[in-house]
């Protein structure tokens, strides 16, 4: 993973006290467990503080009471104390006081074009505005100028990401929240936002919150690094003083490959020549051809918009290539010989079990009771919740959740195992546990294509990397003992 | 680029035009005004080329129910009766005439939700009256159809991918997509809701864009009432 080039300064930020915490806690209503316990905390203006930690650890709800927006969004007892800007916020909250940069951010905007988003944020500040300056500030500052007479819903997520980071600074908050704001953005991107972000902070003195997954990206850019676990504080700090690895590929440093070849291995997917356009548009992809052999694991990289979830969804038959063909080994059509895992597991969970879950793909293949039993019994054991089959899914945990609707793919025996960005919002243990799943998957013979943002991971598991730009191929490289 | 027409028209015109017809829809009892509402509206949801392949999804699903609509009613008639034939004739026309209202009202809150922007229904409900709360709740409901059909097509997509036939005599087939889709839009109502919050667009916000109504507007405003009236009589 390459690392952006704007302010990596460490040093202690003097800016004035912004956020004081003291013993502060919080537990949400009907729970026994608290999420936040004993936190205390001084927080100055202009500082940029990275908030790490593993899924459940706390990071959001702390984030989210630094914000002043824990009585709008919480539900719970906060206790101990929290002053924002001197006011004494503990039970009030502090509306007005911040912005907030969601993971996802189709549901962020409300503008139709660009320039009116951003207008849109200018027209709620208060004092002198000089609207026009500041618009084409706020505009240039995030390189939206080109687009900003650009409709909001032509955008590709990362532009729209710029657009609602952009948006929030318009209202010109005291402090900036952003929950995992590089989920969904390629590197380049990432890393821009990131140098925005730190040049904000240090011009205007805006103090920062930035939570995130990937202490690789953090550690450069953070001025302090807070690291939770259970819902307490465990580091605060420099970041270069955190001594934990980045992102724990712990059991898989030395294993892409695991020593395993898959050269000369049977063709399984061949994509012949494929192009697609949505809407009859502009070309998604544009001539594309790829041939993979049984037990790789090919990543597919690449820019935001650069045609990789296209490409997975032509491969497993969700979208019809308007020319050239794809061809998969094993049952036909392709949506019967590959499967595809989605990144949002609860946009496909409604059983009221998880074994019911994952037998639901089987069960629409017409085989025997015992059959359909016999192979979700299977998927759930490889992937460890063979214990948990009687739970209900809608209460695990996320990491659970995500190996869950693995399992309800890898229950179907496809041929062809696609997943679209399997390591949004998952820790490092969970990240290691699905790199474990991947190997086993393609151990037993099953092709994996995954389209991921994520180097780290592809370099953990991949035995092979296509890259992707402006729907075309223009890298395909082995790794490894893999094959291209 | 022009402007669409309808953008002509100030938001709140937009949103009594909308009352109007449901309004007419509901209570009007004429089975031929009621089909030429229908036959209207399904004309300027498509002539206003903002039908997508969800909203046509959306569409054929209401009008495969249809028959199931009908045949209800004739079940009820028969249970009345105790006459084929009569439930047979009293179940047809009731059946339609329920049908065809509940369409009307459909169609006519998919050409509102279409043809007005979320900050155009933002601004409408930014009045001083109007207590932040209901105005958040209004903004983030009016939004809750055309949301919740792009969430239900990706839901059907994903759970296609699952091997799902769609049928529509088993109401259980179905539970695939609404239970999903129940659990994304509980999501995305919290998180709209917060980020109106948090961008401070709640009613009584004094720079929230305001914009005069226009002689057309009064003119269709006029007419509104005209028809709300006759309705009601």
């Amino acid at each position: 993973m390459g690392t952006h080039s704007g302010p990596a300064n460490h040093t202690h930020v003097e800016g004035r006290r912004l956020i004081r915490t003291e013993k502060l806690g919080f537990q949400a209503t009907g729970t026994d467990a608290p999420l936040l316990e004993d936190i205390s905390l001084h927080i100055r203006t202009g500082e940029r503080v990275g908030i790490i930690g593993p899924s459940g650890s706390g990071k959001t709800t702390l984030g989210l009471h630094l914000a002043g927006l824990h009585r709008v969004v919480l539900l719970g007892h906060t206790s101990g104390r929290l002053w924002l800007n001197g006011r004494d916020c503990t039970q009030n909250g502090c509306e007005g006081f911040s912005g907030v940069v969601l993971q996802n951010p189709e549901i962020q905007l409300f503008g139709e074009t660009v320039e009116e988003e951003v207008s849109l944020s200018l027209r709620q500040r208060t004092g002198n505005v000089d609207g026009e300056r500041e618009l084409n500030r706020s505009l240039d500052l995030f390189g939206l100028g080109a687009v900003r007479d650009q409709a909001v819903n032509t955008l590709s997520l990362g532009w729209k990401q710029r657009l609602s980071v952009a948006s929030m600074l318009a209202l010109d908050p005291k402090v900036l929240l952003l929950d995992e704001p590089t989920s969904f953005l390629d590197e380049a991107t990432a890393n821009f936002l990131f140098d925005v972000l730190a040049a904000q902070a240090e011009q205007t003195g805006v103090t920062v919150v930035l939570i995130e997954h990937d202490l690789h990206r953090l550690r450069p850019w953070a001025s302090r690094l807070v690291a939770m676990q259970r819902g307490r504080i465990v580091f605060d700090g420099l970041p270069e003083s955190y001594s934990r690895p980045s992102r724990l590929f712990r059991k898989t440093a030395d294993a892409v490959g695991s020593g395993r070849s898959v050269s000369g291995g049977e063709r399984v997917l061949t994509i012949e020549r494929v192009s697609f356009g949505y809407n009859g548009c502009q070309a998604a992809l544009e001539n594309v051809s790829l041939s993979v052999a049984a037990a790789e694991i090919v990543a597919v990289v690449g820019p935001n918009g650069s045609g990789k979830s296209t490409l997975l969804n032509l491969v497993k038959g969700l979208l019809e290539p308007q020319n050239g063909q794809i061809t998969c080994a094993g049952p036909t059509p392709l949506m019967d010989a590959v499967g595809l895992v989605f990144q949002n597991p609860d946009s496909q969970l409604f059983a009221h079990s998880v074994f019911e879950e994952c037998s639901f793909l089987p069960s629409n293949q017409n085989l025997s009771p015992n059959e359909v039993s016999s192979r979700t019994l299977q998927a759930l054991a490889q992937v460890g919740l063979q214990s948990q089959a009687e739970r209900v899914p809608f209460s695990l945990s996320y990491g659970e959740k995500r190996r869950l609707t693995l399992a309800s793919t890898l229950s179907g025996r496809s041929t062809v195992l696609c997943l679209d960005e399997p390591t949004v919002g998952l820790d490092g243990d969970c990240l290691c546990q699905i790199v474990e799943i991947l190997r086993q998957v393609s151990a037993e013979g099953v092709t994996v294509l995954l389209a991921t943002h994520d180097s780290d991971f592809v370099k953990a598991v991949a035995t092979r990397v296509v890259t992707l730009r402006a729907g075309r191929i223009v890298g395909d490289t082995a790794r490894q003992g893999g094959v291209a | 680029m022009t402007a669409a027409w309808w953008t002509k028209l100030h938001p709140l015109t937009r949103l009594v035009l909308f009352l109007t017809v449901c309004l007419h829809a509901a209570l009007g009892q004429e089975f031929v005004p009621q089909l030429l509402l229908f036959g209207g509206l399904l004309v300027l949801l498509f002539a206003c080329r903002v039908a997508g392949s969800h909203y046509r999804l959306l569409i054929w699903a209401h009008v495969l129910g249809l028959p199931g609509t009908i045949l209800f009613f004739v079940a009820i008639g028969y249970e009345n009766t105790h006459v084929g034939s009569q439930a047979l004739s009293w179940g047809l026309v009731e059946g339609a005439r329920y049908a065809l209202r509940l369409e009307c009202l459909f169609l006519a809150n998919l050409v509102f939700i279409s043809i007005t922007s979320t900050r155009e229904i933002i601004s409408l409900f930014s009045h001083r009256w109007m207590p932040t709360a209901a105005g958040t709740l209004l903004s983030t409901a009016v939004r809750f159809v055309p949301l919740s059909l792009t969430e239900a097509r990706r839901i059907y997509d994903i759970q296609r991918c699952r091997g799902l036939r769609l049928r529509p005599w088993a109401p259980r087939s179905w539970l695939p997509i609404i239970v999903p889709l129940f659990v994304a839009q509980m999501c995305r109502a919290h998180d709209t809701s917060v980020m109106l919050v948090v961008r401070r667009m709640v009613p009584g916000n004094r720079a929230t864009p305001a914009r005069k109504l226009g002689s057309v507007d009064w003119l269709v405003l006029g007419l509104a009432l005209v028809i709300c009236i006759q309705s009601l009589l």
